[in-house]
């Protein structure tokens, strides 16, 4: 492997890998059989300099400082594709769907800053309508010291489902503080796909959109996410802090979407919601780290 | 020289008579009125729905000194203007100046210290200026305006023509409103120096307000108030529209520099607390034209807080106060002294109360509908019948535009004769006309918010409507009718401009007068929509042009002033989602507008 060595199931690279959108388009992957589960895969890029973002901090709206908090997951997307696509992943990449994201930043990371990341997969959840892994990702600094941990977690229908309707916890409710309309144009994706390299064909026009069951392009995940924790401002805390958000509907492009943030019990709340039918896509937390 | 004035406040009726809006989300399946609160709101305006805020009768007697300010004397140096002073103190000025009519004919363009010496030195070569021009400006506001065009406007296109001819007259009338900026009639033309007015008025306060009493305005408005004036001066004038980037294709459209202010940090600062400058300004983005009287003129479907009567009055003494504001304020933009303001000021009060009131109204509103009926009529069946009618049918529906209750109503006008003998440029004296009537009308308000009580969304209000007097001048050029001041003053030939409806009451008008103003879906035909900062006010630095708040793909979501939290909620304290809107970011909003001299 281009810049690595590899185990059978341990990547480790010098820089990171290039995974050709075809070669996740075209791989067949079999699917999760019942009492299979996922083996443990881990890819690493040992060290590696993080970048300075304007683009990315023009396309989120974010202002100067040090890394967003949210960047670190691109700097790992490379890795993930490559455990995506690595021969003894049973999932097909393209059917994944990006549920739910977590983040604990343990503190701020600088731009020029070496790095090294880590992620790996291990095992699955049964979902209603398929399984869910959680794919972790976590960058040490020179001293081997974790600073940013995430957990993105993905379903696939290409997995046995249990059927059964999960009830969302109870949520305190949200004592709204910023309240703003975004109007998000229909080449966001785009924009968003040039900056952190995720061209997957249901972000990028309404056409590829359609292949895969959309009725429009939808907006990136992590770009919602990072929309909203970048109008957040100076509210979010800038040293320790912790994220957990879900995605619950995708955000279609283009759209007219409202974002709320307030306390929500001991935790800052924020949601991303339809203009025109007020239901939730976006739904997130944001406390300080407690290391 | 202005007089002081002191706050009369307005007695809240007895405590069963004490109504409120109360506005209700639609219930799931409930058709949406005016009455029922917004689903949500999308706009970049920092302004947004907003409720008054109560001010004590000590802050608003503090406050008062700027409803009569002078110019500045000088400017000292001072601390550089953030990017959010210069957001607030434009929300306060361009982005909300009494625009019930915000027809998106006013822009600014704003430049920082370098340039502003080189605007100082071009003032400086000018006559006809109104006072010294100052060094040391922290920065100039180059104000545009374009002449008043709206869907009321183009009707008016097809009004007044002899049958048989029209299909000449009406092409011909186009092409002259469209080259050569003419007005179908005066008033029309008039309402663009009316909104200057307003604008020049507002602009003082908002630069007071939005630096916390450091900074002030120093406008200078005589020398663009006429081509004329600005032919005379053609090379001066060409370098400022230069710096404000105005293209050919604006110039085309009519598009001028009509104001110029030069704002800086004076020595005499005004002394008031934080709490009382944000109170103040979420006050003045508050305030809104109030067209219902309760128990008067609401409409049938109206919710009951509409439809009893209120046992208030408009005291001899606030409305003594609010004619000596608005004295000051022509006295101050007309550069005459009061005595001359009170000769010049055409006035006549044609409320119920007044002797022979409750006849002249009706006359008034008889005129006004003829008028409207012969409008009707004279519409060229060739433009109306294609359209489906819908020219006649719009000119009908202006009845409703003229909505003359309240318990004190003013026509107001000029004699151009009288002006023009004074030495007064009549653009100017019509600017001054603005202004004199927003001051007035701020008395008003700021009166309505002292001492509110909590069960009353304001204590009075006021509607400045331009519908009448535009109505009368269809009927003085086309169909033979005198103006509406020409009883009261037999001896004059006046020009009416303006009538004031003024009410003492504690419920404000539905939501749906200010919806119209904020969401494009219910925009009215006679209104625009309220701006977004990137609209209409950019900032040069060097020689860029740059939008206010558009950046990185942002645009402004904030309210102004919104940590005072005056936000529109209904009974159970739900807000409008997207109305509390979102701070721009800190830093951004924390930079200097102009962090180096270039």
């Amino acid at each position: 492997m281009a810049g690595g060595v590899m185990s059978e199931r341990q990547l480790d690279f010098d820089e990171p890998p290039k995974i050709s959108l075809s070669k996740l388009l075209l791989s067949r992957k079999p699917g999760l059989e019942p009492g299979e589960s996922i083996p443990r895969l881990e890819a690493h890029l040992r060290s590696w300099t993080v970048p300075t973002v304007p683009e990315y901090r023009a396309v989120c709206g974010l202002t100067e400082g040090p890394l967003p908090i949210l960047y670190p997951q691109i700097l790992a997307e490379p890795l993930h594709l490559a455990l995506a696509s690595h021969p003894d992943m049973p999932l097909p990449a393209m059917g994944l769907v990006h549920v739910r994201q977590s983040v604990a930043q343990v503190r701020p990371i600088l731009e020029g800053e070496q790095v090294g990341i880590s992620c790996w997969l291990e095992g699955q959840r049964t979902a209603r309508r398929g399984v869910e892994a959680d794919i972790h990702t976590a960058l040490r600094d020179e001293d081997g010291q974790v600073i940013w941990r995430g957990i993105s977690t993905v379903l696939s229908k290409h997995g046995p489902g249990d059927g059964l309707k999960r009830q969302q916890p109870e949520q305190a409710p949200l004592h709204v503080r910023r309240s703003a309309a975004w109007s998000i144009p229909g080449n966001q994706g785009r924009k968003y796909a040039k900056v952190s390299g995720d061209w997957n064909p249901i972000h990028t026009t309404a056409l590829t959109a359609k292949l895969f069951g959309f009725k429009r392009a939808i907006a990136h995940g992590m770009w919602t996410l990072a929309r909203a924790l970048g109008e957040l401002d100076e509210d979010l805390p800038t040293h320790s802090v912790g994220v957990t958000a879900s995605f619950r509907r995708p955000v279609l492009l283009p759209s007219r979407v409202l974002f709320e943030s307030g306390e929500r019990g001991d935790s800052l709340g924020f949601e991303v919601r339809e203009a025109k039918s007020g239901r939730v896509c976006l739904s997130g937390d944001i406390n300080p780290l407690v290391r | 020289m202005q007089k002081p004035l002191s706050i009369q406040p307005i007695s809240p009726p007895p405590a069963e008579q004490r109504v409120s809006r109360q506005a209700a989300f639609a219930e799931e399946g409930e058709k949406r009125n005016r009455y029922h609160l917004p689903t949500s709101l999308d706009s970049g305006s920092p302004v947004g729905f907003r409720m008054r805020v109560p001010l004590s009768t000590t802050e608003v007697n503090a406050v008062l000194p700027l409803l009569c300010l002078e110019r500045p004397e000088a400017f000292v140096p001072g601390p550089k203007a953030t990017e959010q002073q210069l957001f607030e103190e434009a929300s306060l000025g361009v982005l909300s100046a009494r625009q019930s009519t915000n027809f998106r004919g006013h822009r600014q363009v704003t430049v920082g210290p370098a340039e502003s010496k080189r605007v100082a030195e071009l003032l400086g070569s000018l006559d006809h200026l109104e006072g010294p021009v100052l060094e040391g400006a922290a920065y100039t506001h180059i104000c545009l305006a374009r002449p008043y065009r709206t869907p009321f406007t183009f009707l008016l296109t097809f009004i007044g023509h002899k049958k048989g001819l029209s299909l000449g007259t009406v092409p011909l009338r186009g092409i002259r409103k469209t080259l050569w900026h003419e007005d179908d009639i005066p008033t029309i033309g008039y309402l663009q120096h009316l909104h200057l007015g307003i604008w020049m008025d507002a602009m003082e306060r908002a630069a007071l307000v939005a630096s916390e009493g450091t900074r002030r305005a120093n406008v200078f408005s005589a020398p663009f108030c006429t081509e004329a004036r600005r032919r005379e001066h053609a090379s001066v004038n060409a370098e400022l529209e230069a710096l404000a980037g105005m293209t050919t294709q604006e110039r085309r459209l009519g598009w001028r520099v009509h104001v110029v202010t030069q704002v800086g940090t004076t020595p005499q600062a005004v002394s008031l607390s934080k709490n009382t400058w944000r109170k103040l300004g979420a006050n003045l983005l508050s305030f809104r034209s109030e067209r219902i009287q309760p128990g008067v003129n609401q409409e049938e479907k109206a919710p009951p807080p509409y439809h009893g009567r209120q046992d208030m009055d408009v005291s001899d003494d606030t409305a003594f106060q609010a004619g000596r504001a608005g004295y000051n304020a022509f006295a101050h933009w007309a550069g005459v002294d009061r005595e001359k303001a009170k000769e010049l000021l055409l006035m006549e009060r044609v409320d119920v109360l007044t002797d022979g009131g409750k006849e002249r109204l009706r006359g008034i509103r008889t005129e006004l509908g003829e008028i409207t009926d012969r409008v009707v009529d004279n519409i060229p069946l060739w433009a109306d019948l294609p359209t489906g009618k819908l020219l006649s049918s719009s000119a009908a529906r202006g009845r409703k535009a003229f909505a003359l209750a309240g318990q004190r109503i003013y026509i107001g006008g000029l004699d151009r004769g009288d002006v023009e003998a004074s030495g007064l440029e009549w653009n100017q004296a019509v600017r001054a006309f603005g202004a004199a009537a927003a001051r007035s009308a701020l008395y008003c308000e700021l009166a309505g918010v002292t001492e509110l009580p909590a069960d009353c969304d304001l204590l009075a209000g006021i509607c400045l409507m331009a519908g009448p007097v535009n109505q009368n001048d269809v009927g003085k050029q086309f169909f033979g009718y005198a103006d509406l001041l020409a009883k009261a003053y037999p001896d004059k030939e006046p020009t009416s401009l303006l009538v004031w409806t003024l009410k003492a009451k504690t419920v404000a008008d539905p939501i749906g007068n200010e919806e119209q103003l904020m969401n494009p879906a219910r925009k009215g035909a006679l209104v625009d929509l309220r701006c977004a900062p990137h609209e209409v006010v950019s900032l040069r630095s060097g020689p860029k042009l740059v939008p206010m708040r558009k950046r990185d793909g942002r645009v402004n979501s904030e309210r102004a002033f919104g940590d005072v939290g005056n936000f529109v909620v209904d009974a159970q304290g739900k807000e409008i989602p997207g109305n509390r809107g979102s701070a721009w970011p800190r830093a951004w909003a924390e930079e200097q507008a102009w962090p180096v001299e270039s």
